[in-house]
């Protein structure tokens, strides 16, 4: 049971970022591929400002959960606002702007002893009402806290892409120059877009952190949360946030169960199963673009109520 | 000071050749090559294999182990983009596409390296080379003059074929204007074929040359990969003199910036090494490069071309 609660748990988060690269990547056309480093941030500052003191960093603040969320998010949208203005430039450049982000911040995990513990990692973050519970019952409380944020970060973009500052952004995508023309500052749009996703992601990295519990650089790579997120994506259908929760489940959960079946391999490729998973998934990627670009479910045709009902024509 | 510089210009050449071929593939195909990172490792370690097949013959089996292995690389590199790219071009496909396609790519061919050839570490020829002193504090390994001559002997070559044969011309008219190339005969499935030889050419060249000098390592290209980017940038796409010469300066300052800074730092007590910071280095190079000159520093210049 607890096995299963994890994988929802961490399900959760991936979720969450999910949503947020598909606000990037699926509505306004924005290749984020540092995901890893807005995580990382989240999920450290949420662990900095609501954790005990660890191995001689700064920290002992023992600010509630709550707080923890708020700051997670708020340093990753300044993290995010740093390289806001590369977004009037080309698409590549933003690209390369933001794995590089990806890359510095994790070198700053990995060598700034006094703030992160270095390869060490920060442990013993707290869970909210965490002494209060015993361990099975605050992983059920966990869970569900965690599900009633994503539920919430769904409601809030859901609101967001289905309101005319979603049609916007949908229109940034696929025409610039369009939105241009219409009136639009198709920067000041993008940079929207391009903060409050990197806020889901810090949010996310921060609901992973308080579920871990312990939390390393190492956690962080590009494999595990750029490559797989921006797979989720993908496998749901850019441009539907269904199908970004879905496509986050459905990899994630393929992804640990595979790993119970790593264990009946001989000796000499469990050591290879991981690189061996990232394969099949990458050829699947592949195909999938080649073959079925719009993913699982595709994107959603209706723009609204309105346009939905003039769609179906059942309009008046 | 001297020895910061030698060894920037032999960073800043291994970087130029792994350039050279993303800035042919931007210039051609119009998307930056995520995927010059693990091609990088696939040339090194094809050679590496090659060398194992090969007996010592006092330097030759190194000249034949990379002619081999760039050869390979080529084909390969031409046959993943006929199989993965082609059919998004044929369709018209938007920009996006190339890009997540070749994202993905990358982890493919990464995880491939890792299945054959494991995680640790290869040299292609153990033990510690013997360094030739120089004035100036200046210290360099055979590995590293093989490396600047090679670096300037492959720029020169691929600046007479852009400019001097037909070939190389076809190129740039495709780059301008690629239906009015097709229209003066220049096929473009031909072009998109030598785009992606040379690259391969030129990005195994990158990787052996990084074998020689350091060593040979499944994630060796993930750690110059932003190098190579910067210099892309910085060179201006498809320009070869202004990418050997960015290469250079970024050497030169990720070197001489983090040697220079790390004096300072210590002088006023800082507890911070610089040497794990020289990502962070070619980071800031980029942003104010993309700032100033999002079309590349040599404009306007020789080095333009």
């Amino acid at each position: 049971m607890a096995y299963i609660i994890s994988i929802i748990c961490i399900g959760t988060s991936y979720a969450i970022a999910a949503l947020g690269l598909n606000l990037q990547w699926g509505y306004t056309g924005l290749f984020n591929i540092g995901v890893a480093g807005f995580f990382a941030v989240g999920a450290y500052t949420s662990a900095i400002l609501t954790g005990p003191v660890w191995g001689g960093t700064i920290g002992g603040f023992g600010l509630p959960y709550l707080v923890g969320l708020v700051g997670a998010v708020l340093f990753a949208a300044l993290l995010a606002y740093l390289i806001a203005w590369v977004l009037r430039l080309e698409f590549g450049f933003l690209a390369i702007a933001s794995i590089m982000l990806s890359a510095v911040v994790i070198l700053i995990l990995k060598n700034e002893m006094w703030l992160t513990n270095g390869v060490w990692g920060i442990g013993g973050i707290p869970r909210p009402f965490g002494d209060m519970l015993s361990p099975s019952t605050s992983d059920w409380v966990y869970m569900i806290i965690s599900l009633v944020i994503l539920a919430g970060a769904y409601f809030l973009l859901e609101r967001g892409v289905r309101s005319p500052w979603g049609r916007t952004q949908r229109i940034i995508k696929e025409d610039p120059i369009l939105a241009e023309m219409a009136g639009k500052d198709v920067y000041k749009w993008r940079r929207m877009s391009w903060i409050i996703g990197s806020m889901y992601m810090g949010l996310a990295g921060a609901v992973y952190g308080h579920y871990i519990r312990y939390i390393n650089p190492r956690s962080f790579d590009d494999v595990m949360i750029t490559f797989l997120c921006l797979c989720m994506v993908v496998i749901g259908g850019s441009g539907n946030n269904k199908g970004s929760i879905l496509g986050a489940y459905t990899l994630w959960v393929t992804w640990t169960v595979s790993e119970i079946f790593t264990g009946y391999l001989p000796e000499a490729w469990q050591l290879r199963a991981p690189f061996i998973r990232v394969l099949v998934i990458g050829v699947a990627i592949i195909l999938l673009l080649r073959l079925r670009p719009q993913g699982l479910i595709g994107r959603e045709i209706s723009i609204s109520k309105m346009g939905e009902r003039i769609r179906t024509g059942r309009v008046e | 000071m001297g020895g910061w510089i030698v060894s920037g210009l032999v960073y800043g050449s291994i970087v130029a050749m792994g350039a050279l071929g993303c800035s042919y593939i931007l210039l051609i195909q119009r998307y930056f090559n995520f995927t010059a990172a693990p091609w990088l490792a696939l040339g090194a370690y094809f050679a590496w294999s090659m060398m194992r097949v090969l007996p010592q013959w006092g330097g030759l089996e190194l000249i034949i182990a990379a002619i081999v292995s760039m050869v390979a690389l080529g084909i390969i590199m031409t046959a993943a983009d006929k199989a993965l790219f082609k059919p998004l071009r044929k369709r018209g496909a938007p920009f996006m596409f190339f890009y997540l396609t070749s994202f993905g790519l990358l982890f493919v061919v990464r995880s491939i390296i890792w299945l054959i050839w494991g995680p640790q570490a290869k040299y292609y020829y153990p033990g510690a080379s013997v360094g030739i002193k120089g004035p100036w504090g200046i210290m360099v390994t055979p590995a590293e003059i093989l490396t600047l001559i090679v670096a300037v002997v492959v720029v020169a070559a691929l600046y007479f074929f852009q400019y001097r044969t037909k070939l190389g011309r076809g190129m740039l008219a495709t780059s301008q204007n690629s239906m009015l190339a097709s229209v003066c005969g220049v096929e473009p499935e031909t072009i998109h074929t030598a785009t992606t030889m040379i690259a391969g050419f030129v990005t195994a060249l990158a990787g052996i040359l990084y074998g020689l000098t350091i060593q040979v390592r499944p994630l060796m290209g993930w750690y110059i990969l932003l190098g190579i980017f910067v210099c892309v940038v910085c060179g201006g796409e498809g320009a070869i003199l202004g990418t050997l010469a960015a290469a250079y300066l970024l050497g030169i300052a990720e070197e001489v910036g983090s040697g220079l800074i790390q004096i300072s730092l210590n002088f006023f007590g800082i507890p911070i090494q610089m040497s794990a910071y020289k990502v962070a280095i070619s980071s800031i190079f980029f942003l104010v490069v993309i700032y100033y000159k999002p079309h590349g520093v040599w404009k306007g210049t020789f080095l333009e071309r």
